[in-house]
Parts: C-alpha cells; sequence; structure tokens
C-alpha cells in the first residue's frame, strides 16, 4: 500500500507511532527575521548568545518587576527571541533566523505546553505560514532544513534517529539542525553517533530552564526528574536544578542564606557551589534572602493527602497544565471545551484560589449578585457620557468577569457532583483517621472495599501509601493480604509497582522482627515528627476552614504540610542546633548555610518547582504499565 | 644629512636604507639558491638550487635553509620528498613547497613537518609546470599552472578547496608569463600567451585584455608584478616597455620604455608607487609619470621581497629597505621646507646649542605648534635609527612644553611602538618591521609572531610593557611556552611537570588539558598525566584521561565532578574499549555510574539490563526486569517461561510470597488459555478479578468456582464480584437466587448500592428490608428515601447517621431538613 511516506507499509508502522505526538511547523524565515528585527532585538543577529542573556534577564525582570506589570504579550516576544537569537551565530546554517530558506520546525511535545504558556506558540502559528499537528509532515518534499527543538533524553534522539533514517533510505536529503533544551548532553550525541545519523545533524543547545507560570512560581516542567532520580538513581538533573538556580542568581543576585533539606537537595548545593566557584566573586547586593532546596522524598504524605483549596481540587479533577486548564463541553454544558488561562491576573481566580472549597460557592454566590448590581446601574445613567463611560469602561470588565465567574461557577458544580459520586466522605474520613493513627482497623476495611469494588487502582494506592507513612509500614500479614488483593484485582504487572513503591519507602512492609509489643510502644516517625511540628491538629480543635487562621484548614483542618512547616519552623528558630537535632528526623537531613540573616519577617515568597504534582501524578509516574 | 640617501622621483622622493648587514655573509651566495622570503619582515627560505650551477642534473636532494631577515640560521633539513616546482610561506609563517605531482607540504619556520594537501588528481596526473603562492581574502592560497596550461587554486591553505579556472582559449604553450590577482572576494589569473592578454576567473569565464598602449609595436608580454594591496598590475614586454594600470587593466597609470630588450631578473612594485626592475649590475625605479631613478648594484645576485609600504632588498652581504620616502619624513626633512614640524625640529636643535634662534622659530609656527608636535612624533615612527628617532621625539617634546592642553597619549603611544620595533628589529630577533607594517600587522600579531619564533620571554615582556591583560598576554604566552617544554625530550617528567605547574599554577585561563595533550602528542604520556592533575575542569580533563587510557581515574574524576554526562561519555567509551568482565567489575565499585548506565540499556534493551543486573548478582531486579520483559512479547509460552524464570529468581531471594504470586500468575495465564480454546474469546492480561467478572457475566459459573477455590479468594472478595457483575449483566434473578445462598459477608447493603449502581430500584428495594438496621440509613439514603433514612438514624439514636443524612437532604427538601434537625437537636438535649 501507498502511504503518504513513499514507504513500505512494514517500515512505516514504527515511524508513523511516533510522529502522532510531535507538533510540527514549517517556517518562512522571514517572519522570523521580523521578530529579530523589532526594535529590542536589533542585537540579535550579530552578537546572538550575548545578547540572548541579556534579553533573557530583561525578561525575567519584566515578570517581576511589580510596578510595571509584564505583558504576555512582550514577554513571549522576548522568550522568542531569546529562542531565536540563542542559537550560536557565526554558523550561517544554523540558527534559524539566519537562513532565508524555509524550514520545519517540530517540537518535543514536551515543550509545546510550557513554550506556549511563556511565548505563545499561537504567536508562531499566526506569523507563520503554515503550521499543523499533523502526523505525516513528511510530505513536504521540499530541501528544507528541520529543526528539531527536543528535550535532551534518550529517548527523544532514538526518535530522531529513526526518522532521519527513515527519511534518507527514501532519498529525501535535507540539513538538519538539533537543539537540545536545557543543555547539550554527550550522551546524546553519541547516540546520534551510534546510530549513523550525527553527520547530517547540526547541534544546537538552548538553555531553557525555568518556566514563568505565575507571578510567584517558576516550574523546570520536567516531570520525570522525580522518578530518574529517587527510583532510578539518575543524577543527570541535579546539574539541571542546580543550573536554573544559579540562572536565577545571575538574575537576582546571589542568595546569603541557604538550607537544604534532603539528600538530593544537598546535592544540589554542592554542584551550585562547584559551578559559582567557576566564576567571578558575587556582589554584594541580593533580592531573594533566603533559598530551601527541599527533596520531595521528605514529605510524600502532604502530596498524597487530598487538599481541599479550590486550585488544588481543579488540578485534581481537571489537571492543570502550565497554569492552563481544559475544562470540557461536559462540565460547561456547552458545545465547545474551553482552555483557561489561570493566573494572578484573573481576579476573581486570585479570590477564590485559596479558599477552602466549601467557602468557594457562597463567594462565587456573592459575587455573582455583586456583578449584577453593577450591570444594573445601567437603568439608572441619566446622561449620555454617564452611558459611554459604562460602555466604554465598565461593560467589557463586566461581561470578562461575568464569563469566567460561570467557568468557575460551572466547575464548582461538576467537582461537587463527581466528590458526592465516588463516596468521597468514606474517603475523607479514612484519610484523617490515618492522619490522626486513629481506628487504623476501620481504614484496612475500607481500603479493602475499595479494592474489591474496583476503585481506581491510584485512589486505592494513595491511601496504601499513606497507611504505610502514617504507620512505619504495614504488618506482613497485612501487607501480604492486601498485596495478593490488589494484585488479583488490578493485575500482575502491579507487582512492579509495589516494588518500586518499596524502593521509593512509600509502601513498605514492617520487618517481622518487630512483634506486636514494639508496635504498641512506639510512635512512628510520622507521628514524631508531626508532634514536633503540630503537623495535625490537637483532637476538638477546630479549624476555621471559612476565614483559617491555621494552616491545616488547606487539608479540611486535619494536617498541615510538613514542608510549610519545615520552612516556618527554621525561619523561626534561631539556632543551628535545633535544625541539626530535627534534621535526625528527616531523611537526608537538614543543611544549613547561613551568611546573613534578615529579621524581617514580612516574606515573599516564591516557589521554583521541577514540575507541579498531585498525589495521582505521582503515584501514576512510578506504576507500572502494561505495554500498549 | 638626512636626505643624503634621497633620490626625487617626480614630486616624491625614494630612499634606500640598509636594515641589516647579513650574518649569512661570506657563507650564502644567493646565485646557487632559489629565494623565498616571508611578508612583514618574516623569515627567509633557501633552497639550494642544483640547477642554477648549471651542471648535470642530479640526483642529489636540495638542502633547505631557514634564516631569520638578519641572515640568522633557523633551521637546515636535507629535502627528501618530491621534485619542489614553488617554494613560499603563508600569512602565518608556515612555509609551503609546492611539488610537481600537485602535492603541497606543509613546514614550520623550524622545517618541523606540519601536514600535507594535494592540489587534486588532475595535477597528480598530468605534473605541475609552475606555482604561485598568493594572499588571499581567506589566507594564503596556491596556485598550479599544470602541464596541460590548466590553473588550478585553493584560496585557504588551511582548509584546501580546490577550485578550477576558466580555460584560456588555444593555450598550448607554456604562457609567457602568469600571476593571480585577488579582487573584491574572487581570485583570477592573468596570463599571458604572447602579444595576447587574458583574465580567468572562477566561474568559468575568460576575458581578453588589450591594455592601451602608446606605441602600437611593444611586442609580447614577458613578465608581470602584482603590488602588494592587489590594486596594481605591471607589464614588461620584449621591447622593454613598461605598463603600468589598474589590476583590471582597463585603466592606465604610466607607462615607460626601458629600451632593453632582455627580461630583468626580478621585477617588482615597490609599495604601489613605482616598480623595480633589476637588471644585472642595474636596478631601475620607474614612477607613474615616466619619472626613473637608477641605482647600480655591485651585487650580482639579489632578491626582492614587496611589503605594504616599500620592497626589501636582500644580497649576499646587506638587507636594504627601499621606499618612499613617507609625506611626514619629506616635510621635516626636505631641504627649505617651512612645514611647522620642520621649524620645530630646528628650533629643538637650535635649543640644544642653546641658542636664541630657538625662540625666533618657535614664534614662527606659534599657532601650529600641536601639529609641529604631531608631525614630529610621526616622522620618529617612520625612521630606523634610533639616534633620529630621538631626535625627532625630543622636539615633539619641546614642543609640548608649549602647549597648554595637549594630550601626551600619541607620544606616550609613539615611544612604546618605537620601544618595540627597536627591540623586533634587534638582529638577533630579526623582524624589520616599519610602522607603517607594525600597524597593518597589528600588535597582537606582533606578539603571536614572537611566540611562534619561541621568543617566550620577549613577548611576555613586551606583553608586560605594554600592560597586555594577563588572559590574552601573558598566560597565554606561558601556555605556550609550556607546549613547547614538554617537546623538549631532554628533560625529566617530574622535573618538568614541576618547572610547569611553577609557572602556570595560580594563573586562569591556562587549560593544563592542552598542554597535557600536546605532551600526549610527542609521545609522553607520564607526563601528560601528571599535567592533568592541574587541570580543574573536569569536562576537559576526563575525554584526556581516556585517550590515554586511564579509564578508572576519568570514571572517578567523572563521578566528581557530578556531571553525568560526562560519566555517560567514560562510560560507554569503557564499554566499547573494556572487555565486558573489566568492565561490570569497574562500574560495580561505583554506584552512580551503574544507575546511570543501568538507565542507558534500559533505553536499548531490557535484556542487557537483565545481564547488567546478573552481573550484580541481584536476583530481586532481574525479576523485575524480566517481569517487565514479559508483558512486551508476543506469544504465551515465551511468556511463561519468562515469568518462571522470574519465580526462580525470587526463590533465590527467599522472597517465597513474590514466588507464589508469580507462580498464581504463571497459573492464571495457563487457565485463561484454556478458557480461551473453550469459549473461543480472549481472557488474556486480564486480571484474576476481571476474569472472573468477566466469566459471572457471561455465566460460566463454573468456571468461576473453580477460580475460586484454585485462587482461595476470600469470601468478600468474591461476594462483591460476583454482585457487581451479576448486576452489570441485569441478571436480577441470579443475583436475588445468590442473595439467598447464605448470609452474604458483604451485607445486604452492597446489593442495594450495586441495584442502584445500574438504577434499578426496583430491585434495589426487594433487598432494603433485608439489609440490618445499623447499615440500614445509608441505604435508605441510596435508594433516595430519605424521611425513612432520618427515622431509622433517629431510632438508632446515631448523631453522625443524623448529619449524613442532613448533609445528603438540606438543599433539596427544607422540611425534612427542619425535621433532621429536630431529631438531632433532640439526641443532643436527651444526653
Amino acid at each position: 500500500m501507498e502511504t503518504p511516506l513513499g514507504l513500505a507499509e512494514e517500515e512505516n508502522i514504527g515511524v508513523v507511532r511516533l510522529f502522532k505526538e510531535w507538533h510540527y511547523v514549517t517556517t518562512a524565515c522571514v517572519n522570523i527575521y521580523h521578530i529579530n528585527s523589532s526594535t529590542d532585538m536589533r542585537a540579535l543577529g550579530t552578537n546572538g548568545m550575548k545578547a540572548a542573556k541579556v534579553v533573557g534577564v530583561r525578561y525575567f525582570h519584566e515578570l517581576w518587576n511589580k510596578e510595571q506589570p509584564f505583558t504576555w504579550n512582550r514577554c513571549h516576544r522576548a522568550i522568542f527571541a531569546v529562542f531565536f537569537g540563542g542559537l550560536r551565530p557565526g554558523k550561517n546554517h544554523a540558527g534559524l533566523s539566519r537562513t532565508p530558506d524555509k524550514k520545519d520546525l517540530v517540537i518535543d511535545p514536551d515543550l509545546t505546553k510550557p513554550l506556549d504558556r511563556v511565548a505563545g506558540i499561537g504567536f508562531l502559528r499566526q506569523d507563520l505560514k503554515t503550521f499543523s499537528t499533523a502526523m505525516y509532515f513528511m510530505c513536504s518534499d521540499q530541501p528544507f532544513r528541520r529543526v528539531y527543538l527536543v528535550r535532551a533524553s534518550l529517548l527523544n534522539m532514538k526518535y530522531i534517529a529513526d526518522h532521519i533514517t527513515a527519511e534518507r533510505k527514501q532519498g529525501n536529503i535535507r540539513d538538519y539542525t538539533v537543539i537540545m533544551v536545557p543543555r547539550r548532553l554527550h550522551v546524546c550525541e553519541l547516540i546520534l553517533e551510534n546510530e549513523g545519523v550525527l553527520g547530517h545533524i547540526t547541534l544546537e543547545e538552548f538553555h531553557l530552564h525555568l518556566f514563568p507560570l505565575d507571578t510567584d512560581l517558576l516550574s523546570l516542567e520536567m516531570p520525570d526528574i522525580f522518578k530518574s532520580f529517587y527510583l532510578d538513581g539518575d543524577l543527570t538533573h541535579i546539574h539541571t536544578v542546580a543550573s536554573s538556580l544559579v540562572t536565577l542568581q545571575h538574575l537576582y543576585g546571589w542568595i546569603p542564606n541557604i538550607h537544604t533539606i534532603g539528600k538530593g537537595s544537598k546535592m544540589v548545593y554542592d554542584m551550585m557551589q562547584a559551578m559559582q566557584e567557576e566564576e567571578q566573586k558575587q556582589e554584594a547586593k541580593f533580592h531573594i534572602g533566603y533559598l530551601f532546596i527541599i527533596d520531595r522524598d521528605v514529605d510524600y504524605i502532604t502530596p498524597l493527602c487530598s487538599p481541599m483549596t479550590y486550585e488544588a481540587l481543579l488540578d485534581e479533577s481537571f489537571g492543570i497544565q502550565c497554569g492552563v486548564i481544559e475544562f470540557s463541553a461536559e462540565v460547561l454544558a456547552k458545545p465547545k471545551s474551553v482552555k483557561i488561562l489561570l493566573s494572578s491576573q484573573d481576579p476573581i481566580y486570585v479570590e477564590i484560589r485559596d479558599r477552602h472549597f466549601s467557602s468557594v460557592f457562597p463567594f462565587l454566590g456573592a459575587k455573582a449578585k455583586e456583578l449584577k448590581t453593577i450591570y444594573e446601574k445601567k437603568n439608572d445613567l441619566k446622561t449620555v457620557g454617564d452611558m459611554k463611560n459604562f460602555v466604554s469602561q465598565d461593560l467589557g470588565r463586566l461581561k470578562e468577569h461575568q464569563t469566567t465567574l460561570s467557568y468557575h461557577i460551572s466547575a464548582c458544580e461538576y467537582i461537587m457532583k463527581m466528590k458526592t459520586q465516588l463516596d468521597f466522605e468514606s474517603y475523607i474520613r479514612t484519610e484523617h483517621s490515618l492522619l490522626d493513627g486513629t481506628d487504623t482497623k476501620d481504614c484496612i476495611a475500607y481500603i479493602e472495599d475499595c479494592i474489591y469494588k474496583q476503585a481506581p487502582h491510584l485512589t486505592t494506592l494513595r491511601l496504601l501509601c499513606l497507611l504505610s507513612l502514617t504507620q512505619d509500614g504495614l504488618t506482613p500479614r497485612e501487607y501480604k493480604s492486601l498485596k495478593t488483593d490488589f494484585l488479583h484485582s488490578h493485575g500482575f504487572e502491579q507487582l512492579v509497582t509495589f516494588f518500586n513503591l518499596k524502593k521509593l519507602g512509600l509502601l513498605v512492609e514492617q520487618s517481622s522482627g518487630s512483634k506486636v509489643t514494639a508496635v504498641v510502644t512506639r510512635r512512628s516517625q510520622f507521628r514524631q515528627l508531626a508532634g514536633r511540628l503540630s503537623l495535625v491538629p490537637k483532637s476538638g480543635e477546630e479549624v476555621n476552614l471559612k476565614e483559617p487562621d491555621n494552616l491545616a484548614y488547606v487539608y479540611g483542618g486535619a494536617y498541615s504540610p510538613l514542608t510549610v512547616r519545615l520552612v516556618e519552623y527554621i525561619l523561626l528558630h534561631e539556632s543551628l542546633q535545633t535544625y541539626e537535632d530535627l534534621g535526625r528526623q528527616i531523611a537526608g537531613g537538614i543543611y544549613s548555610d547561613v551568611k546573613y540573616r534578615t529579621t524581617s519577617k514580612d516574606l515573599n515568597i516564591i516557589v521554583c518547582t521541577t514540575s507541579i504534582l498531585t498525589g495521582q501524578s505521582l503515584l501514576e509516574q512510578v506504576s507500572e504499565k502494561k505495554p500498549i | 644629512m638626512a636626505t643624503a640617501d634621497w633620490n626625487p622621483l617626480g614630486d616624491h622622493y625614494y630612499r634606500k636604507c640598509e636594515v641589516y648587514a647579513m650574518e649569512w655573509s661570506g657563507v650564502v651566495d644567493l646565485a646557487k639558491h632559489t629565494v623565498a622570503a616571508a611578508a612583514y619582515g618574516g623569515p627567509i627560505a633557501l633552497m639550494k638550487d642544483e640547477s642554477k650551477l648549471n651542471r648535470v642534473p642530479t640526483n642529489i636532494k636540495p638542502v633547505i635553509t631557514v634564516y631569520n631577515a638578519a641572515g640568522k640560521i633557523i633551521n637546515q633539513i636535507r629535502w627528501n620528498s618530491g621534485t619542489i616546482v614553488k617554494m613560499g610561506w603563508t600569512i602565518m609563517e608556515d612555509l609551503l613547497f609546492v611539488q610537481d605531482d600537485g602535492v603541497v607540504l606543509v613546514y614550520d619556520m623550524f622545517l618541523t613537518f606540519k601536514r600535507t594537501f594535494s592540489m587534486g588528481q588532475e595535477a597528480k596526473d598530468v605534473k605541475i609546470l609552475d606555482a604561485r603562492i598568493f594572499t588571499s581574502f581567506q589566507g594564503t592560497g596556491v596556485a598550479i599552472m599544470t602541464s596541460t596550461f590548466r590553473i588550478f587554486l585553493i584560496t585557504n591553505s588551511d582548509s584546501p578547496r580546490i577550485i578550477r579556472l576558466a580555460e584560456v582559449p588555444d593555450l598550448n604553450t607554456f604562457p609567457s608569463c602568469w600571476d593571480i590577482v585577488v579582487m573584491d572576494r574572487q581570485v583570477r589569473a592573468l596570463v599571458a600567451k604572447g602579444r595576447e592578454l587574458f583574465i580567468v576567473d572562477q566561474g568559468g569565464q575568460y576575458q581578453k585584455q588589450d591594455p592601451q598602449m602608446d606605441r602600437e609595436d611593444v611586442g609580447e608580454y614577458i613578465d608581470m608584478a602584482v603590488s602588494f594591496n592587489n590594486k596594481f598590475v605591471v607589464l614588461f614586454t620584449s621591447t622593454g616597455h613598461i605598463w603600468m594600470g589598474m589590476s583590471d587593466l582597463t585603466t592606465k597609470v604610466g607607462e615607460f620604455d626601458t629600451k632593453s630588450g632582455s627580461k630583468p631578473q626580478h621585477f617588482a612594485w615597490c609599495g604601489n608607487g613605482a616598480v623595480v626592475a633589476v637588471w644585472e649590475r642595474i636596478m631601475l625605479v620607474v614612477g607613474p609619470q615616466k619619472y626613473w631613478i637608477k641605482y647600480p648594484f655591485k651585487y650580482q645576485d639579489i632578491h626582492l621581497i614587496p611589503e605594504v609600504d616599500g620592497l626589501r632588498i636582500i644580497s649576499n652581504d646587506t638587507h636594504e629597505f627601499l621606499q618612499r620616502v613617507p609625506t611626514v619624513v619629506e616635510q621635516i626633512f626636505k631641504i627649505g621646507s617651512m612645514e611647522p614640524g620642520a621649524m620645530l625640529y630646528e628650533a629643538n636643535k637650535e635649543y640644544q646649542k642653546q641658542h636664541q634662534k630657538a625662540d625666533e622659530y618657535l614664534r614662527m609656527i606659534m599657532e601650529k605648534l600641536d601639529l609641529a608636535v604631531n608631525q614630529c612624533i610621526q616622522a620618529a615612527g617612520h625612521e630606523f635609527e634610533p639616534a633620529k628617532q630621538k631626535q625627532l621625539m625630543r622636539a615633539a617634546s619641546f614642543g609640548k612644553c608649549f602647549l597648554t592642553d595637549y594630550r601626551p597619549e600619541a607620544f606616550v603611544n609613539m615611544c612604546q611602538m618605537l620601544r618595540v620595533l627597536n627591540q623586533v628589529r634587534h638582529h638577533t630577533v630579526g623582524i624589520p618591521l616599519t610602522y607603517t607594517q607594525l600597524e597593518q600587522l597589528s600588535m597582537p600579531v606582533l606578539i603571536d609572531r614572537l611566540v611562534l619564533r619561541k621568543l617566550f620571554g620577549l613577548a611576555i615582556l613586551i606583553c608586560q610593557y605594554l600592560r597586555v591583560p594577563d588572559a590574552e598576554g601573558e598566560n597565554r604566552i606561558r601556555a605556550h611556552w609550556a607546549c613547547y617544554k614538554v617537546q623538549q625530550k631532554h628533560m625529566e617528567e617530574d622535573q618538568l611537570a614541576r618547572v610547569i605547574s611553577q609557572k602556570l599554577l595560580e594563573r586562569p585561563g591556562v587549560s593544563f588539558s592542552d598542554i597535557a595533550s600536546v605532551a600526549l602528542e610527542h609521545g609522553r604520556k607520564v607526563l601528560a598525566v601528571k599535567l592533568l592533575d592541574f587541570e580543574t575542569r573536569a569536562s576537559e580533563q576526563v575525554p584526556l584521561l581516556l585517550k590515554m587510557g586511564q579509564q578508572a581515574p576519568a570514571l572517578a574524576k567523572a563521578i566528581e565532578s557530578g556531571d553525568t554526562d560526562l560519566v555517560y561519555t567514560v562510560l560507554l567509551n569503557l564499554r566499547d574499549n573494556l572487555d565486558a568482565a573489566q568492565f561490570y567489575m569497574l562500574i560495580h565499585t561505583m554506584p552512580i555510574a551503574f544507575s546511570l548506565y543501568l538507565q542507558y540499556c534500559r533505553h536499548q534493551n531490557l535484556q542487557m539490563v537483565e545481564q547488567l543486573w546478573e552481573q550484580e548478582d541481584n536476583p530481586n531486579e532481574i525479576a523485575l526486569t524480566k517481569i517487565v520483559r514479559s508483558y512486551t512479547q508476543d506469544s504465551l509460552d515465551p511468556r511463561i517461561k519468562t515469568l518462571e524464570d522470574a519465580g526462580n529468581c525470587f526463590h533465590r531471594t527467599g522472597n517465597t510470597f513474590a514466588e507464589k504470586l508469580t507462580e498464581e500468575q504463571i497459573k492464571l495465564m495457563r487457565y485463561q488459555r484454556r478458557l480461551e480454546d473453550e469459549l473461543g474469546r480472549s481472557f488474556a492480561d486480564l486480571s484474576l478479578h476481571k476474569t472472573m467478572y468477566e466469566l459471572t457475566k457471561e455465566g460460566s459459573h463454573h468456571h468461576v468456582e473453580r477460580l475460586r477455590k484454585d485462587f482461595k479468594v476470600p469470601d468478600k472478595r468474591y461476594w462483591w464480584m460476583r454482585v457487581s457483575a451479576l448486576a452489570e449483566a441485569g441478571d436480577w434473578a441470579e443475583l436475588e437466587k445468590f442473595s439467598k445462598s447464605k448470609k452474604p459477608p458483604i451485607g445486604m447493603e452492597a446489593f442495594v448500592e450495586v441495584c442502584m449502581k445500574y438504577y434499578n430500584k426496583q430491585e434495589a428495594l426487594k433487598y432494603l428490608s433485608r439489609v440490618l438496621p445499623e447499615h440500614k440509613v445509608k441505604s435508605l439514603v441510596c435508594v433516595g428515601q430519605f424521611q425513612e433514612a432520618a427515622d431509622q438514624a433517629a431510632e438508632n439514636k446515631n448523631e453522625d447517621e443524623l448529619n449524613y443524612v442532613l448533609g445528603k437532604v438540606k438543599v433539596a427538601d427544607k422540611q425534612l431538613a427542619e425535621t433532621v434537625r429536630g431529631y438531632l437537636a433532640q439526641l443532643n438535649t436527651r444526653r
């Protein structure tokens, strides 16, 4: 059968499967050039790398400059300039912007979302001749240069090598450029070399580290770091994290006080020191006073519990990707699904994102009423001037608010519906008793029920992990019976999942040596920490969910996140002695490098992360899936 | 008298001054040598040419000797390759030898062989007759003329790319003369064929040119020369006519009739303003306006080297420089000059004599004193003799005193430049640069040339004197020095390493790995290892260690650096170069390396991962990998086999539980195959629960029963499975029968729940009455009987249940909610 590739059918299969995921753009260079020649970026053509750095700095500054709020528009132009200007000049054919002929741009699906978020691929789409996500992009048989923009991973390199080999076999000769994000890895070169395609490729690197997702949130958007570091012991990304933090220090001056909590954090810190040693001495000015680097494995409990704030529930129910959420048509009861951007720019969202879910609905109701009264002002308008004012100023804003409001209301309703269906109350009750450490028997019974009733396996696993974490492992008898039940219900491949979880310390079996007597007297690690840092409110202590004064409101009054308490503890306690004491209770310990203490308690917190995860996504990464 | 050696040529003056008395005087006879000298005061190569001695051709290979510009010998070798057609220098001061088979050999000035390249197959096949070495826009080019009279050329001897020029029509004898002209990034050849002139270019085009002459019968073109900047060309005809013009041959600059019938021995441009032709004992300098100067010569053999601002003349005894007298010098020293500079110079002279005339002169030029000072400074730059330089600088300094706001930079710079120039002109160094040439060449290049001549000490002193930043000046030179030093075989490695580290440690920007790699190239591995120890950047250190076969240290350093990419580099290199056992031994001891390699294997091939774990003797991991792999296998038998292996591995670890689970899985898979044969549909990859579920839905109850017994399914799970499956299948009769079979361990409420799940309220109600009171509330809510649920809860006196009902009711029914609140209040008061 003749396929668009002109290859025999069997040959095609491997190729086609991977094409499905690649987004593909054919570009005409004139347009890209247009970005370069825009006023700010004039320098880029001549002195790409240096200028890209400058623009990069400016772009980050814009982001945080509170006086003069940045616009995404300006920002995305800047990042595209960084993107295209950052390619090393000199080799004429290398950079996208440098040759006047057309090119194909292939973007790693892992990068499209974040790039879209910060730069707007839509912008690329509108400025370029064609942009399609079609799977057969090989149809363009003109000898365009092809540019791959990919994360530097072994798997991606294999894909690219397969592409090129297939194309060359077909007699389609062209030049290729592979741009690796966030840096060029020698091992990737080796793979390309082993596959025999390195000769046809120009390699470049693009230092794209942290994506700004909100004014106080930066993310590397690399979800696989968790698995590769904690499960596979792959240290590759220590470098990625360290260099992203070093870049941050380049932009904001050195950070005088650094605390690391956990094993990986210490490694990141050491590497940061090594990186900075090579550079010149930093100046004395700084904008960021404290840096806390925290390992995820210090605190597994927090992501595994069910958070109850609006934003968290949105993420758990719909999945927020790079700050963008997609409401399906079903949720909105509208013909089309809608994507909206969740950020601090949205005045309604700012008000509700951190509220306990129970108080979101009333707020939205009140807001709707408020909007209505403003809207009714139109009846009181006397003069034409007033009318004009109203139409030009209020109306547009009102309309906008109204639409977002309606989205949030629909989302709330949907979440409520889902939660009642899934017998959410029993689930939460079980979770809370696990945190309290009471009624363990009932909890186990509930988990068994979950398995018997064929609840989604990740939900069950979540409870199992919580059980193990709070109890310092399951007793051998419970472990065996629950594991057997689980495997019988969800398939044998989950055996590997259990081993993974054991390796991570998420779900372990108590050593059979400790008999019943030991269990009674001994308090689990979690319980000790909980006591020390008051993670779990004392029984009888009511947590006000509407107007919270206790951090625990996030988890419906049952639990305060460990990481947050740790940071609080370190900030409040002056002596290093106490940290060390506390550090003994934490895997990997605490390391502090304090150079300059600030006394101000008025803190502005910026969160940098490798990726944003939920309990669901955490477990999904480490659970074994059957190959399709 | 300053103007003693000046000769007028039209409006200008030309001067010829001796630069050096040659050290080779009395030893070397230029008549017996072919000469090639580099521009910018570069070294001179002599090839003892047997053919010049008019002897019978012998097979004796020529001797090549390189001297500096002052005739001091640098090195000498006996040639041992093919026949040399042409010898010449590149702009990097490498010596090129073009052989008659088109092979070009590159030597440095110490006559160390560097590399070789060829001018193409055609040249090799037909041999070449002549060659030109020229300066192109990219570096140094080589052009050859083959025996078939084709011209091939390269424009950059560092990356030779052969260009074939257009053919000259009907050229079947060797052209009477030819040369290369570089214009606007285009290289063209100028070929004279008797009376015809052709310009041939790279694009395959040729142009016939007919330069306009005053006289008709000028004869054939027998010689030509291209000026240093490629802008001008001069032609010499068989009747002794000289034609000067722009290099496109369309614009004439001048013409001159020498009335000489014989071709000059040497023919070259002096700068851009005059042409020099040399016959046996006469040298003629011809300017554009038919002016001329005649110099008698005492020597028979000389050699001419065109420079940007003049012409160097080498003879057996002297090294002279012929140039147009620079304008400023002319302004100051010309007899009767009234230029401010000249007056200032005179004033200073009088001042030295303490004569009042000094004041007179000064007054005359008071308004133009700054100009006068500048002229003196400039003129000093163009003078060769330090005494004259001093006089001029003194004059400038004297004039400076009378200026209030004169910026001293020009003066200071000139002092510095002169000091450097005088140093490099010294005959031991032998670089007779003029100020103009230095400006063209630039100071960094001059320093590089000193380094090239291994005059490290002088180069460092100059850098220090000129305050060149360490990174590009001193440190770089020291690194070069070290690279040179490691080649000295007579020194002990320990001592060398110590000496080098002493001079280079604490100097940022010095790459020890570069030095080490030079040492390695010269076969000094021990030294290279020692030097590498000083390298701080792992990314530089590791690849070299690998190259030297120092695998274990390379791996250790890579891991220490924390850069996993480096670790990978080492690992993959090791895998290819070590045998498997050694390799596993090595990574066994380094867990970081091990897990990285594991990652790599995982992407390549799962079997490799298994092997790796086998090497580690970790049966647990082997088993897991096998399990993962089993899912990628297509047919059942190999899958079972793989799982059996996995089970054995678990057995080895003593993990009986996992072993049992694996065995169960195999049992299940076998049973699923039986089912497939029997029922004709696939159960592959379903879990036990799902299999039973599917079977129940189909009504194959005896299989379910069998599985239940075989796998010892707990009652509760069995019941839940069966109840859900029956409900989904809509087999309500069977469900009812099942509910009555014995007391359900999951309670009747489960029946209600599943019925409602499939929206069968009627069936649900059947079981409702049989639900025990303590579980009834939930079931009642489930079927939507809130009132009854509230009553039941109140009866149970259970606050939680009441709250639960209240939570469910709230929005729908206000009255009922009130009732429930009433119950709650009652319950509370009763307490």
